[in-house]
């Protein structure tokens, strides 16, 4: 924090006498990016300067010239002390949202995966809300999987979480007390299911007090004549739900091809954890949009990065361009208490120090009674509290005060 | 049955009421509509068919828009020439032709099934009907729009919107009419360019437009984005000018006890007397007499009501009854004459007086005018006659209309209309405009070159202030203009100082109440975005509600000064440590709440300096 200010300082004193234009530009003579680096300068602009220079073979005076204009350029867009940030980023967010439209994309056919685009992720990454409505991943795969097209395929087909209740198709005589399941051929074609191998997981499934008879893809179970048709429906019921292959929650697979032309696995519905285990998958590329389960897998900060990623990429979608410097701050602001937490009430709003911004935002009467009941104290360091109490808010013109000596 | 066989059944509802099931739905509803034809039952009855829920849908119930086509069988028009020529011998009339299912009428559901040719050319052996008139397709209103078919659909859109706007004369009996509010325009002409369907609804009779002279030519920039310039000359001979009507009413009330409101002349010693000034307009039975002139400081009813409190009976056991002013005013910024006064009785039988105040609304720089093709502008400036650019002929626009509005919004027809326009006025007759079905521009350019005009309808202009020739040719033409109820007189406002409201003495709002425009939640944002933190406080606080209340040090609340003692102290502590504190009386009034919640908000005190 300490080095950020110090370098704002800085650069307001150099932007003023570029400005005034009498003496040449006074700018510390470096030539290593280290040296930059000190200066507050990042790596990335210094990087593209040193680029372009070899590429373009300049003499040492005209590096030297290009990068005291490239640091002149970049302090020109440092933010200055007493900008309000926040709501700049709020409005530049806002003012395009509007444009976002209600719609969702869906795409016909099995080629794409529809994941919800437009306002309602956009609402959804903003609020923080855990559950996505189209949880959705994007599996690169293992160099050796990659060139493989049958085993990509394999293993995409693996992934697909199927139950017992997706391929049997149940009979049940509750007179006579027994059952008879028929596997379905034709899903059991779709998933590329050997029924061999689905009856053997099945016979270990059942307890042993009932009695399987199989005749080709026909199971039959006998119960004891005793047994309680409540029990029987229990257990049927349960073994149902038993997943038989593929990874839970993982609803539909397709192999497509990304920006680059490599295979990847798109998915509906998202298992971070399961799909990271597995030798196939990629596991430095393979990401979700589920960002509550990135935050629990890979840690806050990836989840930030996430929120970033998704934003930007949603809107972009949409045809609008903002300054991810916006999005940096509102992510940051979503994930620095260590877990997501929306512009919400519950969430970061609930956090807030201050009463009154408290109860202007939203449930007002019940922020003004708990203020009272643990006699919260108001500093009027925000920007709503001082306009509350018809006061000079602390930004901008606002930031300076007069001191008596 | 089977609940599958059902299943595959179609549903038949009557009237949106499930009745049955039928096997050959399409079957089913070719015979009643054969049925109908030749009227074995009701021409008002529709059936629809409708196949992707697969249900029929019989209709005979009140309410529904039915309108009337021509029927097709075999792609031959039912209506054959053999009928015409009886039709035209008056052997046939309507009522024959929908008996024998020559005309049918449609509803909105039966229309679905429909495929209706627009003339009998386009018809194929899948047409089922046959439009009567090709402008059926467009409503009453677009259909009064002459040359619509060259227009872009949405103009036609903006043009029939704008017809609900115009003035003119729509209603006939306008002198004995009490509207609340009504307008009427002083010299409605027929337009020169008409359609039939203005014809079917006596727009002659009852005209809402004037027929302008209209050059489409910059003038000096004061017809820039769609402003219009308008001929002094031409205004001050009636064009555009109109009449507003406000009416104003009050009631004799009646009240338990005997009392009664009086229509009268209020007398300096009702209570809130207002003046004799206010009271000059009123005659003496309170009402203002007839052609007064009356303004927002005039009574148009004087009237008392009886005290609301029964006064104490006095020494002598004599009281006067002191009566308070209930006088009904014209409305702020409306002033004008009386035109009518009437007396009678409303529902309870109490008096009720209606005065009806009529002002004259001369167009003025703000007022709005439009065409019938959706070009709209407001009146940008008002030319002395004598500066107004001429033609050789010497002939002056009476408005100009920026060639802008043309290229963009493609409104050909307002091009045509004005070509037309201006051969009906050489002619001496209406040209016929209706759309599809009209008068060509062939026709309309033989028409100007027998007039000795140019064919293209332009026009060489001298400028009326240097009487240099303009350079370039000027496109002139007629067009029946349409003067909408939008009036600056009656929107202008501004406030500096003005009236607050009592609870939060924060401006008031609404033009009515002389009110302020709101510096809204948005609106504050945006200055602290750019970091004006000093404008901010003086819109929400110095141009608002501030104040400055003595705060007790020690207690953080709100202190008093007591005037007639001259001391300032805490009414909670008594201390006179009390400090003034500059606030918005919103804050205050905040406190006050919190304090009458039992809530105790102390308020810390420090230098502001």
């Amino acid at each position: 924090m300490t080095a950020g200010k110090k370098s704002k300082i800085k650069t307001k004193k150099i932007v003023e006498k570029a400005v005034v234009e009498t003496k040449p530009v006074e700018v510390p003579e470096v030539e290593t990016g280290k040296e930059w680096e000190q200066l507050g300068v990042p790596k990335s602009v210094w990087k593209t300067v040193e680029k372009f220079s070899e590429a373009k073979k300049l003499s040492e005076s005209d590096v030297k010239k290009l990068m005291q204009l490239a640091k002149q350029e970049y302090d020109k867009t440092v933010v200055e002390v007493g900008e309000a940030v926040g709501i700049v980023a709020a409005q530049s967010l806002g003012e395009p949202g509007t444009q976002l439209t209600l719609r969702t994309k869906h795409f016909a056919g099995a080629a794409e995966v529809s994941v919800g685009s437009g306002i309602q992720r956009v609402e959804e990454i903003v609020d923080g809300r855990s559950k996505a409505k189209y949880p959705s991943m994007t599996i690169y795969l293992a160099e050796d999987v990659r060139k493989n097209k049958n085993a990509t395929e394999e293993f995409a087909n693996s992934l697909l979480d199927v139950r017992l209740r997706d391929i049997v198709q149940m009979d049940e005589d509750f007179k006579e007390k027994f059952i008879v399941w028929q596997l379905n051929d034709e899903r059991m074609a779709e998933n590329k299911m050997d029924a061999g191998k689905i009856i053997k997981k099945i016979e270990k499934l059942i307890p042993k007090k009932v009695e399987v008879v199989k005749r080709g893809t026909r199971i039959t179970f006998n119960f004891s004549k005793r047994a309680q048709l409540k029990d029987i429906r229990k257990l049927m019921l349960k073994l149902l739900k038993k997943r038989i292959s593929g990874v839970s929650n993982i609803e539909t697979v397709i192999v497509t091809k990304d920006k680059k032309d490599e295979p990847v696995i798109k998915t509906r519905g998202s298992n971070l954890k399961a799909i990271l285990r597995k030798r196939e998958a990629d596991p430095v590329r393979t990401i979700t949009n589920d960002l509550e389960e990135i935050a629990k897998v890979l840690g806050i900060e990836a989840a930030r990065t996430m929120v970033v990623k998704e934003l930007y990429g949603t809107l972009k979608d949409n045809n609008i361009s903002v300054d991810v410097r916006h999005i940096l701050l509102l992510a940051d602001l979503i994930t620095f208490s260590g877990e997501i937490k929306g512009t919400v009430r519950t969430g970061i709003m609930r956090d807030k120090a201050s009463p009154f911004a408290k109860a202007s935002f939203e449930e007002t009467v019940k922020h003004l009674l708990e203020a009272a009941f643990y006699g919260e104290r108001e500093e009027l360091k925000g920007v709503v509290e001082n306009i509350i109490v018809g006061q000079p808010i602390k930004v901008g013109t606002g930031t300076v005060e007069l001191i008596m000596k | 049955m089977s609940k599958e066989g059902l299943r595959e059944k179609a549903k038949v509802y009557i009237n949106g009421r499930l009745i049955g099931f039928h096997d050959k739905p399409l079957q089913l509803t070719k015979d009643i509509i054969g049925s109908r034809r030749i009227s074995q039952i009701d021409s008002q009855i529709n059936v629809a068919y409708d196949e992707k829920t697969n249900e029929v849908y019989i209709n005979s119930d009140s309410g529904r828009v039915q309108r009337p086509v021509i029927v097709v069988e075999n792609g031959k028009s039912k209506l054959t020439e053999e009928i015409v020529k009886k039709l035209q011998k008056q052997e046939l009339n309507w009522n024959d032709l929908v008996e024998k299912g020559i005309i049918e009428y449609l509803d909105a559901e039966e229309e679905e099934n429909a495929y209706v040719a627009i003339d009998d050319e386009s018809i194929t052996a899948e047409h089922t009907h046959l439009e009567i008139n090709p402008i059926g397709i467009e409503s009453i209103i677009t259909s009064m729009i002459p040359y619509l078919e060259h227009n872009m659909a949405g103009k036609a859109l903006h043009g029939a919107k704008m017809f609900k706007q115009a003035a003119g004369i729509s209603y006939v009996n306008p002198k004995y009419r009490m509207d609340t509010e009504g307008y009427l325009l002083y010299y409605p002409q027929k337009a020169l360019v008409k359609s039939k369907t203005m014809d079917l609804l006596k727009m002659d009779v009852r005209p809402q437009s004037q027929n302008f002279v209209v050059a489409i030519m910059p003038f000096y920039g004061w017809n820039a984005f769609d402003a219009v310039v308008l001929n002094r000359g031409a205004v001050e001979r009636g064009l555009g000018r109109m009449a507003y009507y406000r009416t104003y009413d009050a009631v004799q009330k009646r009240y338990p006890g005997g009392q009664k409101d009086k229509f009268e002349i209020p007398t300096e010693e009702t209570v809130g007397y207002l003046g004799a000034e206010y009271y000059k307009s009123l005659g003496e039975d309170g009402l203002a007499e007839v052609e007064a002139k009356v303004d927002g400081k005039t009574a148009v009813i004087g009237k008392t009501s009886p005290p609301r409190f029964l006064e104490e009976v006095s020494e002598f056991g004599v009281v006067k009854e002191k009566r308070r002013e209930a006088s009904e005013t014209v409305r702020k910024q409306k002033s004008g004459h009386v035109d009518e006064v009437i007396i009678t009785e409303d529902l309870d039988g109490s008096i009720l007086a209606k005065i009806k105040v009529r002002s004259d609304m001369i167009p003025e720089v703000g007022d709005k005018f439009s065409s019938r093709h959706g070009q709209k502008g407001v009146v940008g400036a008002v030319i002395p006659e004598e500066d107004m650019p001429f033609t050789q002929d010497g002939i002056k626009p009476d408005l100009m209309l920026n060639p802008h509005s043309i290229p963009s919004r493609m409104t050909v027809g307002h091009l045509l209309e004005m070509l037309a326009g201006k051969a009906s006025s050489m002619q001496g007759e209406q040209i016929d405009g209706t759309p599809f079905n009209n008068v060509p521009l062939s026709e309309l350019k033989k028409m100007l070159k027998e007039h000795g005009l140019r064919e293209d309808g332009k026009e060489i202009f001298y400028d009326g202030i240097t009487g240099e020739r303009i350079e370039g040719e000027i496109f002139t033409g007629v067009v029946a203009y349409r003067r909408l109820y939008h009036m600056v007189a009656h929107k202008m406002q501004a406030r500096s100082r003005g009236p607050v409201q009592i609870l939060t003495r924060q401006p008031t709002e609404g033009k009515e109440k002389e009110g302020g425009l709101r510096f809204g939640e948005m609106e504050a944002e945006t200055l602290v975005g750019h970091g004006s933190s000093m404008l901010l406080h003086e819109k929400m606080i110095e141009d608002s509600d501030k104040v400055t209340e003595l705060v007790c040090e020690k207690c953080g609340i709100i202190a008093v000064n007591d005037k007639i003692r001259n001391r300032k102290y805490c009414q909670v502590c008594g201390s006179t440590k009390v400090y003034p504190v500059e606030m918005s009386y919103g804050f205050k009034l905040m406190l006050d709440e919190l304090k009458a919640l039992g809530m105790y908000p102390i308020l810390h005190l420090r230098d502001k300096v």
